[in-house]
């Protein structure tokens, strides 16, 4: 009878949620998507294929880099090559249910790597669209790895477009069917209590952090525990069998391959910006633009030169008076005094965009940043590099900045960390600090105007 | 033995797993090849290398090496020694002019460093432990757990008490020493004892470690010292860290005051004791490191202690955490408040599975909160769930996350699934998922929270019917929990109220935008009031 009541009230209060989702307003968004700074800054690391598979494959996009690359959101190979294996590994001694978990992370694979990336040998990413060239080409993995993608790519079905009705409750239903087992059948011991923790946890981060990494560093080592108790508890002492000789090999072996690896890495400390001088690579292991502080060779304004050459002169500038900033990118808050009152920040050009719209003249443009006390203009030369967007958004912005800045009588460049070859009067080829110029011979990484 | 079917097909699939993620991850990853053959620290490491096994090999006591007494004041100088011989090793390539007086000038900054960030590292653990030993039953805690929500809890005191002091303009450099020195000189019986047992008395490693152990042990120290030399900088190098982190940290130590705006900057409150008291970026930087060093104590103490998993693993753990490369890019680049949050989170899983241990009463029959013991342990708990919140709003995952695990533990299971409905639904009406601009891409959030919530309470319900006792016991530990984590955000809520007019309830939990805003209306407004005023001219 009891049991009865229980599902009577389950249904009645469900079908009151079914009632009132039918007869609320439908919500459709408009927000201009397109040009929301969110997501050319937050989903970078998300990605931009359709809604439910950016949640799906969260996981193997975040071990294997897919959305964004970088030693800063990089957490080694182990975790996604064990984790998985791990529950496999415990279901050997259970029937059905280890073919299907099989079949699941086959299913589950086929769908990371239908929305997965090449990256070519150059270091660049390439996006779904060359794989047929990176099947061409003569890099071994390449090509294995592009023929495998559009394999799965052509099995895995579109869902949906950008945006559904339904995601939350389809992520939200496979967690709970996670759950289930766990908080059904699992004995009640503080490792299950670790377990359910981390599942709860784990599963938050996927939901909410859109793939930045350092929002849930507690799961590397919660996983890592894991994986040692799971693996530890899965064996018996006493067998010395072909397969527990090679589980051991396996779940040891990819840890200290891993380890020993990250050691290799971070000794080696490679920078892929130096590739032009690879000589170079591998004798970085401690950073050469602040070693010289550290060993009382520069004070602070010759470090702020070697990190950022010719930045010291621009700073002192901006800091022999109040006057307000316009900084696109870059990190030189730091050194500014009064930063926090003084520097309007624009990274995603957000607003530059609807200036720019309004006052095409760009010396009126800047006349219209002069009325609001603006008196610099910081630009970071890389922020095309944030540019993850199918569209290119922010590409675009930026390159709008570069012609309104071009030749305008309205600023003065005062710093910058750029070389251009540019042909004076008589023809003869010189190299100088500027943004703008016949060729560049080093990007740099910033520019300072003064607005006039 | 025969392989069965099962174990056989597991090779198989096994093979297949790790060789396609393992040359996709390779494909994807050119820096892991590019760092092995341009290999180039080989003297280093073999000078090193050789240390380290003498180090295990004396421990061991194996091939007759005596064991060699460690202290805090041999890893201090295995520490320097690292340093000075990585400086050395890479100056073969920088040819910068270096003579001994540099690299004394390294000493001195880095031991200067070293012993400044100690001082704040015992001020926290002197303050965390007047409060919990005069506690009887949690002075019983012991082993790194005690050493952790001590440490944890002293870190608060001395955030709250650094607010305080920033709400009315005092924080100079002699009142943060006060405040810093103040705890030890007032527990100094403690402070004797805890800094000789630190640096003098003779480590007593514990006797499961083999050699393997020992060795990975002294790798992390390594690793640890060139990580150092990253902090010996007048600034950060990293974007986040620049331009907010350790920026708020300078503005605290320029202003000498709480920094309008912002969302709660607990733990850049502590780190701007570097710049205050002791005028050291090094410090700084230094401290937001510690959080770190701290969690490898409290990743020991979980495996160890509380899952009972082989020590020389959990060591390796230890160290593949270290070297991870996005968590050790917070050590060198990016000075963000995550290794402190990790720190403070993993005290709280230490503080709770210790009282999940040591509850003595039977949990089916008894309350979760039965006496004196529940009641100290639930106020520290709570106390360290709202600190974690106050360094960054998002461990709200790990309260979740811990909720539905002990709802769990305490027969309840029904109600388990109630909590995590509750919770998610929750989350998603508090706009959540907008703090990562995701909200957009779904349709109907609103209705899908409703929904979920609807289902929760349909749960509720079911729990209460079976569950009875059980989940009224857990909604009040819930709530208490609840309660007290709020607690320690209450002053960042109130900071965060007087410095906005009408704000919503998301500006008062998140603060507003300190930098400069100026919206397109703004812009075109000033610019047609500077036309009129020139025409008027």
């Amino acid at each position: 009878m009891k049991s009865k009541i229980q599902f009577v009230l389950l249904i009645l209060f469900q079908a009151v949620a079914f009632i009132s989702l039918g007869q609320t307003e439908q919500e459709i968004r408009e927000e201009q998507i397109d040009a929301d700074p969110k997501r050319e800054e937050i989903q970078r690391y998300f990605g931009y294929e359709d809604l439910t598979y950016r949640y799906l494959t969260l996981p193997y996009d975040i071990n294997q880099n897919v959305n964004q690359q970088g030693k800063f959101v990089e957490v080694g190979l182990h975790l996604l090559l064990l984790f998985p294996l791990l529950l496999l590994y415990r279901l050997r001694r259970l029937g059905w249910l280890f073919y299907l978990y099989a079949v699941i992370l086959i299913a589950y694979i086929t769908i990371c790597f239908a929305n997965s990336n090449i990256i070519t040998p150059n270091g660049l990413s390439n996006s779904q669209d060359n794989w047929t060239r990176a099947q061409e080409s003569n890099n071994l993995s390449d090509s294995l790895l592009s023929s495998i993608f559009q394999k799965a790519q052509s099995i895995v079905p579109d869902l949906s477009e950008e945006s559904n009705e339904f995601t939350y409750l389809i992520l939200f239903g496979s967690f709970v069917l996670i759950l289930l087992p766990l908080l059904f059948k699992a004995q009640r011991n503080l490792r299950n209590v670790l377990l359910i923790t981390l599942a709860g946890f784990g599963f938050l981060f996927t939901m909410f952090s859109a793939g930045i990494l350092w929002y849930g560093f507690l799961i590397v080592p919660l996983m890592l525990l894991v994986i040692g108790y799971y693996y530890g508890s899965g064996k018996s002492e006493k067998e010395k069998t072909v397969f527990s000789m090679y589980s051991k090999v396996l779940f040891t072996g990819v840890l200290v391959f891993s380890a020993l690896f990250s050691l290799i890495s971070r000794v080696s400390n490679i920078d892929l910006t130096m590739r032009s001088h690879p000589e170079h690579y591998g004798k970085t292991i401690v950073n050469g633009t602040v070693f010289p502080y550290s060993m009382g060779l520069l004070d602070e304004e010759g470090t702020l030169n070697l990190t950022s050459p010719n930045l010291a002169k621009a700073i002192n500038d901006m800091n022999s008076n109040n006057g307000l900033i316009y900084m696109i990118g870059t990190s030189f808050s730091f050194n500014i005094k009064n930063n926090v009152n003084r520097i309007f920040q624009d990274n995603l050009l957000t607003t530059f965009y609807w200036l720019n719209q309004q006052y095409e003249d760009k010396t009126e443009l800047i006349d219209v940043m002069k009325a609001s006390d603006m008196k610099y203009i910081i630009v970071d030369l890389h922020t095309p590099t944030l540019d993850n967007t199918p569209e290119k958004s922010l590409t675009n912005k930026f390159r709008q900045v570069l012609a309104v800045l071009y030749q305008n009588p309205k600023v003065s460049l005062i710093a910058t960390d750029r070389i251009v070859e540019f042909q004076d009067v008589n023809g003869n080829t010189q190299e100088i600090a500027n943004v703008f110029g016949t060729k560049i011979k080093n990007f740099g990484s910033y520019a300072v105007y003064k607005i006039l | 033995m025969k392989l069965s079917f099962k174990e056989g097909f597991f090779i198989v699939f096994s093979l297949f797993w790790v060789g396609i993620l393992f040359i996709d991850y390779w494909d994807k990853h050119p820096i892991y090849w590019l760092s092995l053959t341009h290999y180039k620290y080989w003297g280093w490491t073999a000078i090193l290398g050789l240390i380290g096994v003498a180090f295990g090999f004396s421990q061991t006591e194996k091939f007759k090496i005596p064991k060699f007494p460690i202290n805090g004041l041999v890893v201090f100088g295995a520490f320097l020694f690292t340093i000075i011989l990585t400086a050395f090793c890479f100056n073969q390539y920088l040819q910068a002019d270096l003579d001994l007086g540099n690299y004394w000038h390294l000493i001195e900054r880095s031991s200067y460093t070293l012993i400044c960030s100690y001082i704040v590292l015992l001020s926290a653990y002197s303050a965390g432990d007047l409060i919990i030993s005069r506690t009887t039953q949690m002075a019983k805690i012991g082993g790194n757990t005690s050493f952790l929500v001590k440490t944890g809890t002293g870190f608060l005191v001395l955030v709250m008490s650094l607010f305080a002091m920033g709400s009315v303009s005092i924080l100079t450099q002699i009142p943060v020493l006060i405040l810093l020195l103040a705890f030890p000189l007032i527990n100094y019986k403690r402070t004797i004892s805890y800094s000789k047992n630190f640096f003098w008395n003779k480590f007593e490693f514990p006797s499961s470690w083999n050699f393997w152990g020992y060795l990975v042990a002294f790798i992390t120290l390594i690793y640890s010292s060139i990580n150092f030399l990253y902090t010996q900088s007048p600034f950060p190098l990293g974007f986040d860290a620049r331009n907010y982190y350790v920026n708020i940290a300078q503005l605290l130590a320029d202003q000498g005051s709480l920094v309008k705006g912002f969302q709660p900057y607990a733990w850049s409150l502590m780190e701007s004791v570097g710049y205050i008291a002791f005028f050291s970026p090094e410090v700084t930087m230094f401290l937001a490191t510690i959080g770190g060093f701290m969690s490898f104590w409290g990743i020991y103490e979980l495996g160890v202690r509380y899952l009972k998993l082989d020590a020389n693993y959990v060591l390796l753990a230890v160290f593949l955490f270290l070297s991870t490369p996005a968590i050790n890019n917070h050590w060198i680049i990016e000075y963000k408040v995550d290794l402190a949050l990790l720190f403070v989170q993993i005290s709280i899983l230490c503080l709770t599975f210790y009282w999940l241990t040591e509850k003595k009463s039977d949990l089916k029959t008894e309350s979760l909160i039965a006496d004196r013991f529940d009641w100290q342990i639930v106020i520290v708990l709570g106390l360290l769930m709202g600190f974690a919140l106050s360094i960054k709003v998002l461990s709200i995952f790990l309260t979740f996350g811990l909720f539905v695990g002990l709802w769990w533990y305490n027969y309840n299971r029904i109600g388990a699934f109630f909590i995590a409905f509750f919770g998610f639904g929750f989350l998603i009406m508090a706009h959540v998922d907008d703090i990562s601009g995701l909200r957009v891409y779904h349709i109907k959030p609103h209705q899908e929270a409703i929904m979920i919530l609807l289902a929760s309470i349909s749960i509720l319900l079911i729990s209460m019917l079976q569950e009875g006792n059980k989940i009224k016991e857990n909604l009040v530990a819930t709530a208490i929990l609840v309660f007290l984590s709020i607690l320690p955000f209450v002053p960042w809520g109130m900071k965060n109220y007087k410095e906005i007019t009408g704000g919503s309830l998301q500006q008062i939990v998140t603060g507003t935008n300190p930098q400069l805003e100026m919206s397109i209306f703004q812009f075109n407004d000033n610019y047609k009031a500077s036309k009129k005023a020139a025409n008027e001219k």
